[in-house]
């Protein structure tokens, strides 16, 4: 994310400009999960597209369907409702075994009785690949993931890391249109995931393979995605780059799932004039709706002699400070309202400090609740 | 450090002194355990060995060492046939039970759903019963005045109540096998049941189809629990004496009935005693290369 501060929404790049073929490699249309004997839907009405080419996130807290989503794209699930296009072409129907897809699981699912160089070939078992080719292909996935000298070893004598970099150079073997991973990195320590992350980056550039990706970890979408989707309770709530998914949150679950946020409830009367509470706000563009919510990311609030002249400026108090290393946190309190704001770590601020805020007018994004708009 | 060692991740080296006393504490543990092997199996075993040296002196026991016994038993025309008609009678139910059980337990465990536990209990509750009722329940459906006979008697097929159904080789191997099957399940249904559903999953992700998966994937996995289902069924058909003269008559008759004999009507112990050992024999050696079949490299967690 841009560490400036004082724009953050000024450097927002188009959202079109990733640098996409055009051609549809998944495509989910009207797409609705509903398991026997459950309510609600564990997917519902999930419409997406994913591109050739794209690194592609499926973000959701647990339970938001994300996973359900990655197994109606592999074939393990088959949905209630719409149709699965791989290609272009409809594979609601299909087995998992008839689709260009390979996945990699978020317990590797690794074979037990086979050791590293049969895990990795098994798939070209049903390929009509030859001997020779095999072999090459098998030491060549091997040296992608880094696993070279590893191909004697049982699945049961490696570590977790290893053990996905197998996965990993199982799943690239057969060079599919489209590698479908389930947070692959969810049983991994801190450190490993991060370089594993590098990894995964580097590799599926290399490789130019199509990856959908599902984590609950916002942090790793951000990073590693080009776009992503936010599901939560079964509904793709945003679809987006990284970073206009983090500053132009569509609804209330996008805006605090993703990164901090303030959210202030707000009203709009008949004058077009917003108020949130006691602040009246400028917004860079007057809401349809009366009742909303804004969000303002603590990153654009601007303090002290930098919020003079900004679109939206107050007088405020500090009331608390979070050292975190590398910056501060500053809870301030603006004519009732608590509004977390950002500081450089060097910045001494005793709490009862009175503080001037400030933030420019495209800082303020209206997000709704799609649950309130529901019918 | 082993190489393989290194590998598993866990393994930290001990000093020998905590090694020993963990050992101690290892078998202190099992001592419960130990004491009954011990009560149960080991001391019975020995006994029976001694008797099987000694010899029978008009219904006392001459406790004298000979072998006499051994050579009288495997000379003997009839121990021999018998000893191998009830081989290949507790193979055949042995090899039966195996191939219906581990249908019926991947069926159970991949198709039945929410149905998985109560249709698994289905099998396995006939060993609620007591083994004698069992086996006589196969009496009641085969004898001359038989549910079977009688159905087939009312439908018209036959006119006169076929009495071939009961006394044959092959009802000792059709009740041997009904008494092995839930044994043999259970081994199967535990051992697939462990086997985590992402491997069906992922070998179907790899191009597999279900006869693929199981063909290159389930059945390697699983082999080693037949295996040991086998060899459950085995121990069990191979010492049997119960069935066989319940529903086995002249034809049907297993070394079992022998021994039984031995121990009772003809009152010689220490010939009953060299018979049992022959079959424990038998069956160790037999055991022993079956076991070479449930050898796996796999490990599951």
């Amino acid at each position: 994310m841009s560490p400036d501060v004082g724009s953050p929404v000024g450097d927002l790049v188009p959202p079109d400009r990733v640098s996409r073929s055009g051609r549809s490699v998944v495509e989910l249309v009207g797409v609705s999960k509903v398991y026997p004997n459950t309510r609600d839907a564990a997917v519902a009405d999930v419409t997406l597209t994913v591109e050739e080419g794209e690194f592609f996130a499926l973000l959701g807290p647990s339970g938001s369907g994300k996973t359900t989503t990655l197994r109606m794209i592999a074939g393990f699930e088959r949905p209630t409702v719409g149709c699965v296009r791989l290609a272009g072409r409809d594979v609601t129907k299909l087995p998992p075994y008839k689709r260009d897809v390979n996945t990699v699981f978020q317990n590797y699912a690794l074979f037990p009785h086979m050791r590293v160089a049969d895990n990795v070939a098994y798939p070209l078992k049903f390929r009509s690949v030859g001997k020779a080719e095999t072999a090459s292909r098998v030491s060549e996935a091997l040296d992608r993931v880094g696993m070279t000298g590893f191909e004697r070893r049982l699945p049961h004598q490696l570590s977790g890391g290893q053990r996905q970099r197998v996965a990993l150079a199982r799943a690239l073997i057969s060079r599919p249109a489209l590698v479908l991973l389930d947070e692959p990195l969810g049983a991994l320590d801190l450190k490993l995931r991060q370089s594993m992350q590098l990894m995964l980056k580097r590799l599926q550039r290399e490789v130019g393979i199509t990856f959908v990706y599902v984590t609950h970890d916002q942090g790793e979408a951000l990073a590693m995605s080009d776009r992503l989707a936010v599901m939560h309770d079964g509904r793709i709530h945003q679809t987006g780059a990284p970073d206009e998914v983090y500053f132009r949150p569509k609804t209330t679950f996008v805006a605090s799932f993703i990164g901090k946020t303030n959210l202030v409830d707000a009203e709009r009367d008949a004058t077009g004039a917003v108020r949130a509470g006691g602040l009246a706000l400028r917004l860079a563009t007057t809401p349809a709706a009366e009742q909303f919510k804004v969000s303002i990311r603590p990153e654009s609030i601007l303090l002290a002699e930098a919020a003079e002249g900004a679109a939206n400026t107050f007088d405020g108090i500090v009331r608390e400070t979070i050292f975190l290393g590398s910056e501060r946190e500053l809870i301030v309190e603006v004519s009732g309202q608590t509004l977390l704001a950002k500081a450089a770590s060097n910045v001494v601020l005793e709490a009862g400090t009175p503080i001037r805020v400030g933030w420019p007018a495209e800082a303020c994004v209206v997000v709704v609740d799609p649950a309130e708009q529901a019918p | 450090m082993s190489a393989a060692s290194e590998w598993s991740g866990g393994a930290i080296e001990e000093p020998l002194g905590e090694r020993a006393k963990a050992a101690g504490i290892r078998v202190g543990l099992a001592s419960p355990a130990l004491l009954w092997v011990l009560l149960i199996v080991l001391i019975p075993n020995a006994i029976m060995l001694l008797y099987s040296f000694w010899t029978n002196g008009l219904g006392t026991i001459i406790q004298e060492f000979t072998t006499k016994n051994y050579s009288q038993a495997l000379q003997s025309n009839v121990v021999r046939a018998l000893l191998q008609r009830t081989f290949l009678i507790a193979v055949a139910a042995s090899l039966i039970a195996t191939a219906i059980a581990y249908p019926l337990a991947y069926l159970i465990v991949r198709r039945a759903g929410r149905y998985k536990l109560p249709l698994a209990l289905l099998v396995v509750v006939p060993l609620w019963v007591s083994y004698l009722m069992r086996v006589f329940a196969w009496k009641i459906i085969l004898g001359e005045k038989g549910v079977l006979n009688g159905l087939l008697q009312q439908a018209g097929v036959i006119d006169h109540p076929i009495k071939a159904l009961l006394y044959s080789k092959v009802t000792v191997i059709l009740t041997l096998t009904y008494v092995a099957v839930p044994y043999v399940f259970l081994s199967i249904f535990t051992a697939l049941e462990r086997l985590p559903t992402a491997l069906y999953d992922a070998a179907g992700d790899c191009g597999a189809s279900e006869w693929s998966t199981f063909r290159d994937i389930i059945w390697p996995l699983s082999r080693p629990a037949a295996v040991i289902g086998f060899a459950i069924a085995f121990v069990i058909t191979f010492g049997d004496y119960v069935t066989p003269a319940l529903v086995g008559g002249l034809q049907g008759t297993m070394l079992g009935s022998i021994i039984l004999q031995e121990f009772g009507t003809a009152n010689n112990w220490p010939l009953g005693a060299a018979i049992a050992m022959v079959i424990l024999v038998v069956s160790f050696v037999f055991l022993g290369a079956v076991s070479l079949l449930a050898r796996t490299e796999a490990v599951i967690d």
